[in-house]
């Protein structure tokens, strides 16, 4: 398995770090979901930030969740103010 | 016991303390006779790594200064009444802290300014009642906002801007005119369009007379307001002070509301809303950095954003993006860096 699944709060500076950047896959989405590397460095990570260990059905489950709150969000936009970005649409986790 | 001496022919050289990070590569050395270890300097590419996170969370702010001295104001918060925020923050390197608001509530909004204390913002979407693009000019000082001369039109769809705030300039907005115009410190002047009309189109640049202009979409001419996004297109024009240029150099993914930093001839390029033709988008966490003359993808953004504010200075080699969306306004910053320097411990035996 290429990836593993958490859902961690950035802490802000230090949360992720270069040399972080450069040991592991990482990448953050919506609901605090992060898809991170599936190798020792990128379980350190997970176990370092208190990440909360999640299959990929269950984050793929709250990143959907967000979108659909950013939907609700976008249809109730002045149409003036849809013009700026389409509507946001669901996607698949890597 | 072989010495390093014997294999190699050099004695290894003692320090006392490590050199810089930046001259150390390639060196190698030891400080400390009794733990066997040498050290060496070693450089590997850039990456982006998590800064302090903004007080107020917020997108489509304006920004400007440097990875360690920057500046965050205005912007969009959903959770404020208006939408539109007048909340300053100062970046030390570390943490923002809260500063002195401006004036009139604004979004997307072109910036202008090189540093934390020299900074402008020009038009954007503000609060209701319609019209929503204005025209309004607040300058900073590094320590409060004053009004200035209006935009000639009121209009949105900025993302950044050049120069300073007594010679700075705007383009790249929204109804998609190509609409460019200069700052002399105390009104605007219009001068020569972009060649290619757009919006959310991110600006850089060092002065008045060096800017560039990167991706963003356009909208038919005969409407006031885009009927659905255009494709994200990945041109980019540079200005010479009098006219913009088309060059070869091309996103290697076209976007919009993406964050630029940097000058004519090193600036990097993160993030933004993609999708050609569009719809459906995407937002991107890629980046990518230019050398002058081309565009080189890069490493990523830790996640994908769009509408964030950005640093100005440091070229193509350091940078900040703070705050944007998706998933409503975030507050979280990231701090490019090209190369990273380590100087690794490696003990021998």
């Amino acid at each position: 398995m290429a990836n593993t699944y958490c859902t961690a709060t950035n802490t802000g500076k230090g949360f992720f770090t270069h040399q972080d950047r450069n040991n592991f896959f990482l990448s953050g989405h919506a609901g605090d979901v992060w898809v991170v590397g599936n190798n020792a460095a990128g379980v350190s990570w997970i176990n370092r930030v208190s990440g909360t260990g999640k299959t990929k059905a269950e984050a793929q489950a709250i990143v959907d969740g967000k979108v659909e709150e950013a939907q609700v969000a976008y249809d109730a936009l002045p149409a003036e103010e849809k013009t700026r970005n389409p509507r946001p649409v669901k996607y698949t986790l890597p | 016991m072989a010495t390093y001496k014997g294999i190699q022919g050099y004695k290894v050289e003692y320090l006392s303390a490590d050199p810089p990070d930046s001259t150390s590569v390639g060196q190698l050395w030891y400080n400390d006779s009794g733990s066997g270890a040498f050290k060496i300097g070693t450089s590997v590419s850039g990456s982006w790594s998590a800064g302090g996170a903004l007080n107020t969370a917020r997108s489509m702010m304006g920004g400007t200064g440097s990875q360690t001295a920057a500046l965050a104001f205005f912007g969009a918060a959903p959770g404020d009444p208006s939408g539109a925020v007048l909340v300053s923050e100062e970046y030390n390197g570390t943490a923002w802290t809260n500063s002195t608001s401006g004036t009139s509530r604004r979004y997307n909004g072109g910036s202008i300014g090189q540093t934390s204390t020299d900074a402008g913002y020009a038009g954007g979407y503000g609060a209701p009642p319609p019209p929503l693009g204005k025209a309004f000019t607040e300058v900073w000082n590094g320590s409060s906002w004053t009004e200035k001369g209006d935009l000639n039109s009121g209009r949105q769809g900025f993302f950044g801007g050049a120069g300073t705030t007594t010679a700075g300039l705007v383009a790249g907005s929204g109804p998609a005119d190509g609409a460019t115009e200069t700052f002399n410190g105390t009104c605007w002047t219009e001068t020569a369009n972009l060649i290619t009309a757009r919006q959310y189109a991110p600006v850089t640049g060092a002065t008045q007379d060096a800017a560039m202009c990167v991706g963003g979409y356009g909208v038919p001419a005969a409407s006031p307001y885009s009927n659905g996004p255009g494709s994200r297109i990945g041109i980019t024009e540079t200005w010479n002070g009098t006219s913009w240029t088309h060059v070869s150099g091309t996103l290697n993914l076209g976007r919009i509301s993406a964050a630029l930093s940097g000058t004519t001839t090193a600036a990097i390029i993160a993030g933004g809303s993609t999708g050609d033709p569009a719809p459906p988008t995407t937002t991107t966490a890629t980046a990518e950095t230019w050398d002058g003359s081309s565009w080189t993808t890069v490493g990523s953004l830790g996640a994908a954003e769009e509408e964030m504010g950005s640093s100005r200075t440091g070229g193509n080699t350091t940078a900040l993006s703070f705050g944007g969306n998706p998933g409503g306004s975030i507050s979280a910053t990231e701090e490019w860096t090209d190369p990273i320097y380590t100087i690794k411990t490696v003990t021998t035996s």
